[in-house]
């Protein structure tokens, strides 16, 4: 599957989503990103299409979790924390898709996915990459917000996956910190680390 | 201004004094609570020094345990470092310079409670970041102190997992506004 395959069939359904909040859900507006495979420039505009974006990271580890527990090669304090952080990831989903609610917005399609979770050390090794993608997306957004009270429910889970990314690198054998100020992730940048999870409806 | 949370018939403030004063620390409080009163921008830096403040003294502590193990102590040892660098991007903004550094004391002599005590001062530190991202007005501060404050839910991960406790205990981590924060950095007051 090449990676225009993939945007073609996987996360363009959750883009069109995106599109949409900000005023531009048309289908040719939606074309130009599917072709160049800028996942959507505009994702900052507008609270709600930050929230929409986060949502769809947020979709996706949720799968992973649900995919590595359903896989059944994980245990002890590996599978201890993918039930927690499940339960987390789940929390958020619902935490976002009020905020979207409230602010009239509506949520993104929920992108199919598919993890490779059949081995258990590269599963802890994939988590401990999605956590720090998405805490690295949530630090590319929480200044753009402007909604005092959105900002507040972003930084407050984002310190929370910030927490995920720790304890599964230390189970991988990584740093607690790889760096004394964390980076923020444009959200290109954290679509094109997740879309290959994406895969054909 | 957020209400105190209540936590099994106290607040949370009152929760995290009585489990901090359990594992034998104490704090100086008056500098703290100076920074805590601003509501600018420049209160907000101070306020996020004077937690950069306390980590250092509980690391400095740490390090000084006789009985620290050697992957605690070179954990302990990034950490450390972390808040300095934490500290040198504070001061580099505007009301990071000037005003005296509050000192604190940590109790507690065993690698267990070193851990218990991490845990909640990084927890609170957490909580404290949040308010404070939350309470800052330019783009630059607001940006600086989720970047650290994400650091520091990476640190708290880390002594909760070595205190036996799970790494993240909500979904989401509580603001912990600079009425709670310094209701329980003044529990800490050291004598004199």
């Amino acid at each position: 599957m090449t990676r225009r395959g993939l945007l073609q069939a996987g996360i363009p359904g959750a883009a069109a989503g995106l599109l949409a909040l900000t005023g531009c859900g048309t289908r040719a507006a939606i074309e130009p990103a599917r072709e160049t495979g800028v996942f959507p420039g505009r994702v900052g505009v507008g609270d709600g299409a930050i929230v929409a974006f986060l949502l769809i990271c947020e979709y996706l580890q949720a799968d992973f979790y649900e995919q590595a527990i359903a896989a059944g090669v994980i245990s002890g304090a590996a599978l201890t924390l993918a039930h927690a952080f499940a339960e987390q990831e789940q929390e958020h989903i619902g935490e976002l898709t009020d905020v979207l609610h409230a602010t009239g917005g509506a949520a993104p399609d929920r992108p199919r996915t598919h993890f490779p979770v059949e081995e258990p050390q590269s599963i802890l090794a994939l988590g401990a990459h999605i956590e720090n993608v998405v805490a690295g997306a949530y630090l590319g957004q929480i200044a753009r917000v402007r909604e005092p009270d959105t900002r507040a429910t972003l930084v407050a889970i984002s310190s929370v996956e910030a927490r995920h990314a720790a304890a599964l690198d230390l189970q991988v054998g990584g740093r607690v910190s790889p760096r004394p100020i964390a980076r923020p992730w444009t959200a290109p940048r954290v679509l094109d680390e997740l879309r290959p999870y994406a895969t054909v409806r | 201004m957020s209400a105190p949370v209540e936590i099994h018939g106290t607040t949370r403030a009152a929760f995290l004094a009585r489990a901090v004063l359990a594992a034998g620390a104490l704090a100086a409080g008056p500098v703290a609570q100076r920074a805590l009163a601003q509501e600018d921008d420049a209160g907000v830096v101070r306020f996020a020094i004077v937690l950069e403040e306390l980590e250092l003294a509980l690391w400095a502590h740490g390090l000084q345990l006789v009985g620290l193990g050697s992957g605690v102590r070179a954990v302990v040892e990034d950490l450390r470092s972390d808040e300095h660098a934490h500290l040198r991007a504070l001061r580099a903004l505007p009301g990071g310079r000037g005003g005296t550094p509050a000192s604190f004391r940590f109790g507690g002599a065993d690698e267990a409670g070193f851990l218990q005590t991490a845990a909640v001062v990084e927890d609170l530190v957490v909580g404290g970041y949040n308010a404070a991202v939350g309470r800052a007005r330019t783009t630059s501060l607001v940006e600086t102190l989720a970047a650290i404050a994400s650091v520091e839910g990476r640190h708290a991960a880390a002594m909760r997992v070595g205190a036996s406790l799970p790494p993240a205990p909500f979904a989401k981590d509580p603001a912990r506004g600079a009425s709670e924060v310094g209701d329980v950095l003044m529990a800490w007051r050291a004598p004199g």
